[in-house]
Order: C-alpha cells, then sequence, then structure tokens
C-alpha cells in the first residue's frame, strides 16, 4: 500500500524531531571532543589544528593523575560497599513481602532528590567536625556520603531483577527441592542476580567518579576527586579543559554502553536500571 | 518453617549507612537551623524570607524549577511519544541516546554549554558570523538563571522522557478507540481520555523535573561559579564566608528541603495515583 | 495409613482467616482436587503443607507422620507452582537434575533419572535447552519432572494449568493424570476450574471461606451437592424455590412435585437442585410425574448439546437438550420436560 501524502508528512515530522533531538544531544559532546584534540580554539567557529597534547598534559600533571587515582578509589570502594549494603536489604524488601517495607523503600529511591546534596554536604560538614576528629576534608567522608548518594542506582537494578525472576517463587522451589539457603544463594541467586549486580555496580561507579556537588564542599586541597580539579581545568585553556572534560565523557559513555549490553544480554528493562537520582 | 525474623536484620547496613550519612547530618542542620544568637529561635527562618538576598534566592531557584518543570514537559512529551510510536533498532538507539545525559556528571554539562553557547561557544560565533549578533550579549544570558533553565533541560529532558515512554507503553489505546468509535472529537478524547490516562504520570514528571532543579547546583557552578543567586549556591556561599553563621546556611537549607520533599511527595502520590 | 492429613488446621493473616479449622484427608497414592474460588484458602492449604507457611493450630501429617517439626527440605514434598518457577540459569536437564544433585546423587545416576523423566515428560529433545527457549507448557512439563524427581511422598500442584492456553491446558491435564497414576504419588491438585478438577482427580474436596464444603469422588459431588455453594460451583444448576408440606408433598408455585426422599425432611422452604440435563422432553400427551410446561425464552448453542431457557409461569430454568435428530427451537416454542423424582435434591434454604 503506498502510503497517503499525511502519512509521509507524519515520517517526515517524526524523522526530524528525530534529528534534532540526536544533534541536541550529541553536538555538546562532539564539540569537546573536537576542542580536546585542537591546537587552538579561540573566536573560531570550530577549534584549529590537531594535537594530543592536551590529554599529554593532563595525563602528566601529578594533580590531575592523583585526582583520578583517588576518583577511582572512591568510585570503586563507592560501588562495592553499595552492592554489599543494597543485596541483603533488596533480598529482605522482596522476601518479606511486607506493604509498609515496600514503600519505606520507595522512599529511601527517592532520598537523594528529596534531600539535595548540598544539605547533605553541608550536614556532614558540620556534625563530622568535632574539635580532636574531624573528617571535613578527607575521602572517606566523601566515600560516606557518595554510598547514600548513589544508592538509587544500586537498589533500583537488583529489585528489578529479583522481581524479574520472580526470586520469592524460586527460593521456594529450591527449598522444596532440598537445598540449602547457602547452596541456593550460591547456584541460583547470584548467577541470576549478576545482571543487576553489574548494571547497579557500573552506575554507582560512573556516578561517583563524576559525583562534583558532595566533592566540592567535603574535600580539601590534598583529597580533591577528579571532578574537583576539572573545575579548576575550565580556567586553564580551552584544549584541556577539553580534553579533562572528555575523560568523564567517555567513562559514562562506556559505563551506559555496559549497562545496555547487560539489558540486552539479559532481557531487563532499560528504562528501569536507569532512571533515577539527581544530577 | 517459616521463620522471617532474621531478614530484618539484612536491612541493618543499609538502615545503618543512611542513619550515618543522611539522617544524623539532616537532623544536626534542622536542629542548628534553630539556633540564633546563642539560643533557641525562629530568627533563622525569618531572615530567609526577611533579607533580599535569601528571598531572592528562593524565588529565583522557583522561578528555575517551574520553568524547567513546564518546559521540560512540553518537549518532553512530543518526545516521548516518538519514543513510542518508534520500532525496533530506533527505539533502541532513541533511548539509549536519552541516557546518555543522564550518566554525565553535572560539570561536564556545564562546561559543554559553555563550548556552545558561551561567549565564544559554538553557536554564539555561528549566530555572529550569519546574523551579525553581538557575542558577547548574546552569550550573557547563558550566566543568568534563563540560560542555566536552558543547561539543566539537557539532563531534565531525558527524565521527563523515561518517565513518559512508560505512561505511554502503558496507556490504555482501546479507550481511545473506543472513544472515537463513538464519534467523539479530537478536543473530547483529549479532555476526556488522554488527559486522564497521562495526567499523572505527566504532573510525576515535572514534579522530578522541578525537584531536581531545585536542589542540583553543579551545571550552576560550571556555568557561573557562585555568580547565579539560586538556593543552593547561596547555601555554598554561606560556608565559605566565614562572616556568616552557619545556622542560617542550616535554616535556608530546611527550607530546601521541605521544598523538594513535599515535590517529591507528590511526585510519589501521581504514579501511585496512576497504579491504583 | 494416609498420605497427607490436615487435622482441624487454620491460618489467619492477621484479621483475615484464610484457613478455618480445615480437616482433610487424602489416601496414599490418591489424587486429590482442591477445588474452590480464588481466595477461599487452596493456596495457603498448599502451602502449610509444604512447610512454607506454619498452621496457627492443629496438625498436618504426611504419610502417617507429624511433620509441623520438619522443615520445607525435610518434608519431601513436591511442588509444581503456577508460574513454573523454573531456575533461569539451567537448562532443562540441569533443573530436573537439581534435587538430585543437592542430594549428592552420583552423576551417572543422575543422568540416568533425569533422562527417564525427560523421556516420560516427552521432552527427550529437549534436554539441553535452556528454560527461556521453552514453550509455556513444555516449561510446565520440565517443572513436574523436577518435582518428582526427589520421589516425594506428596506431590503438591497450585494451578499448574492457568498460565496455558486451553489446547495445552487439555493435553497436559491428562498427561498429569497418567504420570500420577503411573507413580502412584499421593497428590493435591489446586485448581479453580470445576471441569479440570472432575476430569483429573480421583476425589474432589471444594473448599469454600477456608473450610472444605464437601469432598467425594467427582461423580458424587456431582450428583449430590451438599450445599447449594457446591451445587452451584460444581457444574450448571436449577435452583428452585419450594415448599415442602407435612408428608412430603413438595409444591413449587402451587405446581405439585415429587421428590424422592421429601418424606423424611422437617416442613418448610427448601430448595430444589435440578441439573439441566435431568430434565427431559417429553410429548404433548405423556402423563409423567414433574411435567413442567413453558414457552422457550432463547438457546445458546454448545455443540454437543443446546442449552435452553425455559419460561416456566414466572420463572425461568435451564434444560439441556442432547443435538439429536430434533432440529433447533425457537423463541416462543412450546416446551414440555419432566424430571425423575430421583434427580432432584432438597437442600435447605437459608
Ligand atoms: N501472605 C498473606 N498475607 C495476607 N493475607 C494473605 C496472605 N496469603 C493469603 N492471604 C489471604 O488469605 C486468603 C486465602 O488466600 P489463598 O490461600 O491464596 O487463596 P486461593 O489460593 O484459594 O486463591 C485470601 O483472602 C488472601 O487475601
Ligand atoms: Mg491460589
Amino acid at each position: 500500500m503506498k502510503p497517503s501524502g499525511r502519512d509521509l508528512v507524519q515520517r517526515a515530522l517524526g524523522f526530524a524531531c528525530f534529528c534534532l533531538y540526536f544533534a541536541y544531544v550529541l553536538v555538546p559532546i562532539l564539540l569537546l571532543l573536537a576542542g580536546s584534540f585542537g591546537e587552538r580554539w579561540f573566536s573560531t567557529l570550530l577549534p584549529e589544528g590537531f594535537t594530543l597534547k592536551w590529554y599529554w598534559d593532563l595525563f602528566t600533571n601529578p594533580m590531575y593523575t592523583k585526582a583520578i587515582g583517588r576518583s577511582l578509589l572512591v568510585a570503586g570502594l563507592t560501588a562495592l560497599i553499595n552492592a554489599a549494603v543494597a543485596i541483603p536489604a533488596v533480598y529482605a524488601v522482596h522476601t518479606l513481602n511486607l506493604r509498609w517495607l515496600r514503600n519505606l523503600y520507595d522512599s529511601v529511591i527517592l532520598l537523594p532528590i528529596a534531600v539535595p546534596p548540598i544539605v547533605m554536604g553541608l550536614g556532614l560538614i558540620q556534625s563530622f567536625n568535632w574539635p580532636g576528629f574531624s573528617l571535613v576534608g578527607t575521602w572517606q567522608l566523601l566515600l560516606g556520603a557518595h554510598v547514600v548518594y548513589t544508592l538509587p542506582f544500586t537498589l533500583r537494578p537488583l529489585l528489578a531483577n529479583l522481581e524479574m525472576i520472580q526470586w520469592n517463587v524460586l527460593e521456594e522451589a529450591g527449598l522444596s527441592l532440598g537445598a540449602g539457603m547457602p547452596f541456593l544463594f550460591r547456584r541460583v541467586l547470584v548467577p541470576n542476580l549478576m545482571p543487576g549486580i553489574l548494571s547497579g555496580a557500573l552506575m554507582t561507579f560512573a556516578m561517583s567518579l563524576g559525583e562534583f556537588q558532595l566533592a566540592v564542599m567535603l574535600t580539601s586541597s590534598n583529597s580533591q576527586t577528579y571532578p574537583v580539579v576539572l573545575y579548576q581545568a575550565f580556567y586553564v585553556s580551552t584544549g584541556f579543559a577539553c580534553s579533562a572534560t572528555m575523560v568523564l565523557i567517555v567513562t559514562s559513555l562506556f559505563t551506559l554502553m555496559g549497562v545496555l549490553f547487560l539489558g540486552r544480554l539479559f532481557g531487563m528493562g532499560k528504562a528501569q536500571i536507569l532512571f533515577g537520582g539527581g544530577s | 518453617m517459616e521463620r522471617r525474623g532474621w531478614k530484618f536484620l539484612l536491612l541493618l547496613p543499609l538502615a545503618a549507612v543512611l542513619g550515618v550519612f543522611l539522617v544524623l547530618p539532616l537532623l544536626f542542620v534542622l536542629f542548628d537551623s534553630f539556633w540564633a544568637a546563642g539560643r533557641l529561635s525562629a530568627a533563622n527562618y525569618l531572615l530567609v524570607f526577611r533579607k533580599g538576598l535569601y528571598s531572592e534566592a528562593l524565588r529565583t531557584s522557583l522561578a528555575l524549577s517551574v520553568s524547567t518543570a513546564f518546559i521540560g514537559a512540553a518537549l518532553g512529551l512530543p518526545l516521548s511519544y516518538l519514543v513510542h510510536r518508534s520500532r525496533a533498532p530506533w527505539r533502541d538507539l532513541l533511548l539509549a541516546i536519552t541516557a546518555v545525559p543522564l550518566t554525565f556528571s553535572g560539570l561536564v554539562i556545564g562546561f559543554a554549554f559553555i563550548v556552545l553557547l558561551g561567549t565564544s561557544g559554538f553557536i554564539t560565533m555561528l549566530l555572529e558570523r550569519f546574523f551579525g549578533i553581538n557575542p558577547l550579549e548574546f552569550s550573557a544570558f547563558l550566566f543568568t538563571w534563563k540560560g542555566l533553565v536552558v543547561a539543566y533541560l539537557y539532563f531534565l529532558i531525558p527524565r521527563m522522557i523515561l518517565t513518559m515512554v512508560a505512561a505511554w507503553s502503558n496507556a490504555d489505546w482501546s479507550q481511545v478507540e473506543a472513544a472515537m468509535s463513538l464519534g467523539a472529537s479530537f478536543p473530547t478524547i483529549l479532555v476526556k481520555v488522554l488527559f486522564p490516562m497521562l495526567g499523572p504520570s505527566l504532573l510525576a514528571g515535572s514534579s522530578l523535573l522541578f525537584a531536581v532543579s531545585m536542589g542540583a547546583f553543579g551545571t550552576a557552578f560550571a556555568l557561573t561559579g557562585t555568580a547565579v543567586k539560586i538556593l543552593p549556591l547561596v547555601i555554598y556561599n554561606q560556608i565559605s564566608d566565614v562572616t556568616v553563621e552557619v545556622s542560617r546556611a542550616n535554616a535556608l537549607a530546611i527550607v530546601l528541603t521541605v521544598v523538594t520533599t513535599l515535590v517529591i511527595v507528590l511526585y510519589e502520590r501521581s504514579f501511585a495515583r496512576k497504579q491504583a | 495409613m494416609s498420605g497427607v492429613e490436615l487435622r482441624n488446621v487454620t491460618k489467619a493473616f492477621g484479621k483475615a482467616v484464610a484457613v478455618r479449622n480445615l480437616d482433610l484427608t487424602v489416601g496414599k497414592g490418591e489424587f486429590l482436587a482442591l477445588l474452590g474460588p480464588s481466595g477461599c484458602g487452596k493456596t495457603t492449604t498448599l502451602r502449610m503443607i509444604a512447610g512454607f507457611t506454619r498452621p496457627d493450630s492443629g496438625e498436618i501429617l504426611i504419610d502417617g507422620q507429624p511433620v509441623s517439626s520438619l522443615s520445607v527440605r525435610e518434608r519431601r514434598v513436591g511442588i509444581v507452582f503456577q508460574s513454573y518457577a523454573l531456575f533461569p540459569n539451567m537448562t532443562a536437564f540441569e533443573n530436573i537434575a537439581f534435587g538430585l544433585r543437592v542430594r549428592k546423587l552420583p552423576e551417572e545416576e543422575v543422568r540416568s533419572r533425569v533422562f527417564r523423566l525427560l523421556e516420560m515428560v516427552g521432552l527427550e529433545d529437549k534436554a539441553n535447552a535452556n528454560c527461556r527457549q521453552l514453550s509455556g507448557g513444555q516449561q510446565q512439563r520440565v517443572a513436574l519432572a523436577r518435582a518428582l524427581a526427589i520421589e516425594p511422598r506428596v506431590l503438591l500442584l497450585d494451578e499448574p494449568l492457568s498460565a496455558l492456553d486451553a489446547k495445552v491446558r487439555n493435553s497436559l491435564r491428562f498427561e498429569i493424570k497418567k504420570i500420577q497414576r503411573e507413580s502412584g504419588i499421593t497428590t493435591i491438585y489446586v485448581t479453580h476450574d470445576q471441569e479440570e478438577a472432575l476430569s483429573i482427580s480421583d476425589r474432589v474436596a471444594v473448599m469454600r471461606s477456608g473450610q472444605i464444603e464437601q469432598a467425594g469422588t467427582p461423580w458424587e459431588v456431582y450428583a449430590n451437592p451438599s450445599s447449594l455453594f457446591v451445587a452451584d460451583f460444581v457444574g450448571v444448576s436449577n435452583f428452585l424455590d419450594v415448599e415442602v408440606k407435612a408428608g412430603g408433598t413438595v409444591f413449587w408455585n402451587d405446581r405439585p412435585l415429587e421428590v424422592e426422599g421429601a418424606g423424611s425432611l422437617a416442613p418448610g422452604p427448601w430448595r430444589l437442585v435440578i441439573r439441566p440435563e435431568r430434565l427431559l422432553p417429553v410429548p404433548k400427551d405423556a402423563q409423567e410425574k414433574n411435567i413442567l410446561e413453558g414457552t422457550v425464552a432463547g438457546r445458546v448453542f454448545l455443540g454437543p448439546i443446546q442449552r435452553v431457557a425455559l419460561d416456566v409461569g414466572k420463572e425461568r430454568i435451564l434444560v439441556d437438550l442432547l443435538n439429536t435428530e430434533k432440529g433447533h427451537l425457537s423463541p416462543g416454542e412450546p416446551l414440555r420436560v419432566s424430571f425423575s423424582p430421583g434427580d432432584g435434591r432438597l437442600i435447605r434454604r437459608s
């Protein structure tokens, strides 16, 4: 059947929106990418020349490399602690199957938006700062803050995962077949929960790595994480700033690809995994 | 046998982490906000509404959040429909693209908009070259709260899209078809069928956008330092300024938290209503 | 010795009593269908037998042994869930082998037993299929084989066919029946589908609001419902509000009827239950007992039978007519039917 004129107009309109939206999301990233390899970018439309100088500068500058290392440490630990805290909790929420607990869980998921990071940071600065004992300015305190801030990113996919495999019924089936809890956890729960664990950990890692708002309040000059030094890079030169920004963009994109790949591999709802948290 | 009590213990680590790093600090802020001139009082709160800087910050933040919620809904709704209607490979691509801004640090987005719309940004240069628009005059808006609206939308529209895509796919299209078969006009269908069907999700999405823009400051910080007087940045300024009592910052923080929490409750309620 | 016995078992969730003073005995090797509307407590009963839920009071015995102190694992019951509950990370083979490997059986024996079970459920060629690639019916076969693999003392099935479409449901129903007969395992089969319950089981227990309303062979329950609820829930019935007079005469709207056993009943208001297929057409001049004469109000064609709505006086009754040589009836036509005194059942009206 030949599409009617109205159909064609609709399709063209849809395609135009599609392209515009693509451009809207991707053009800023492409500009930063171009800027990071450009030799000069001053009062011109696009950067001129090609150089790897900015990346070289970035990765040879101890201030930045140290911050990258610290950020990787904090992000890695955040993902680990989150998994250790969230897996048992989500297991309990799912298997206890109590309405009030489920409602409480739904509220916890929203906490980082309900309590903005500026408020959390303000509270942490004051409540962990006592004469003779102060954690303010240490990466350890930032770690605690990041654990709370990124919790939804770990909790969400885990619970979605448990609900998808209907763990409650699987556990009963396993028990009726004579398996003990440790055996069930090892042979059934962990393998089936892997997509949730991994995508949660990936998202958490990326969120912690790029987190600036808490970091700028809680770290001091010798505990700065990468986003904090990145902010200072904005004042160095455009090329350098672009390359420093690209580092975060690339990790974000890799994370996203990982999560989408996991989602595809295990057939989980992508939106469900990704949704949440404050920027 | 059924012995489930031990499972509550599994919630302890989560409760401990939340208690130490969220509830405790929040309580600290709350109590200290009622502390002024060495005694308990509501003076700090009165100041929030009296002192020009504070009340203006609250107004600016509200203006920013209302604008992002409305514009985000207006742009996110058609885009979410586009995602909803698209087929297999395109749909996945659109969803992936939509998720991209969600993984970015607010700082990255701030800098991206400097490169895009800043004084020597790409679009600014384009406009100068082809329409002779003064770059300084054009880019000045980026560093006001209106500029923040533009930058914030970059990470807010995707949230709206994801909320609404779920709403579109849960929507019961047979209701629309039934209304059409009964001869209802488009406006009638819009008011009587589509709005009740999608309204709760739209409200939920808008409140999410509102709450996030109320609380976020990373992007604003990257764009303007602390030059734009939105609530989180004013609070941030207070703690770096030794001459100001931190109790005032605490009062501001509580006001901010009350607003975001109320809006988030609205968000949760709209979802609950949709599922009922 | 009975296979499963429940003695005065009660279970409440908060204020809601799911199972109330329930007594039930299932003979060893017997296939019992637990039939009842949704929410009547069937699943709760099954879960108490399995050991997932602890009764508030009462006692449960399996093979004559009280099991209240035994864990789920120790009870050795096989369970088939409505949602299959196959382990998604395992193949059909691994799922069936699960219970055997837990028991650390030698691998050759596991293999031979699993293949025997696969053969029994007709899935020899699907041993290495991931269970997500199997159809719903195939998944439920795997689940059945997995439950049977541990040679359970009792097999519990909770609406195992409700998620499947009609055709698969019918064929699997008879397969379950056949496998149960061959293995001789005591089986409790929960369903809300009366046709399924009647066709599959040795005995049906009809449940209502947490209690057993009636238990008996499918035939008994269908032919002699002990309550209005059973008469209504199992099959289709006509309910006629009648008066039983002293001496055993029965009046329906002043029309005298003869019903077996009415003489021994207390006079007063009763309800007469007659299955539609027990109402037989009679010729105009026939002088049978219990003749009801009316006009056809409508009919539904049901394949082998036609179900006719007949207006008798002010009331409407249903009559099932075999589709033999007699053509179809049209609305408005007169029709005379009668029933034999032994085919009506009187149940007290409350
Ligand atoms: N875990 C539970 N918590 C609260 N109420 C329950 C629970 N399980 C069952 N019930 C209630 O007990 C009654 C019987 O439920 P169930 O045994 O599932 O019925 P059936 O399987 O016959 O549909 C229902 O009213 C149900 O709401
Ligand atoms: Mg049930």
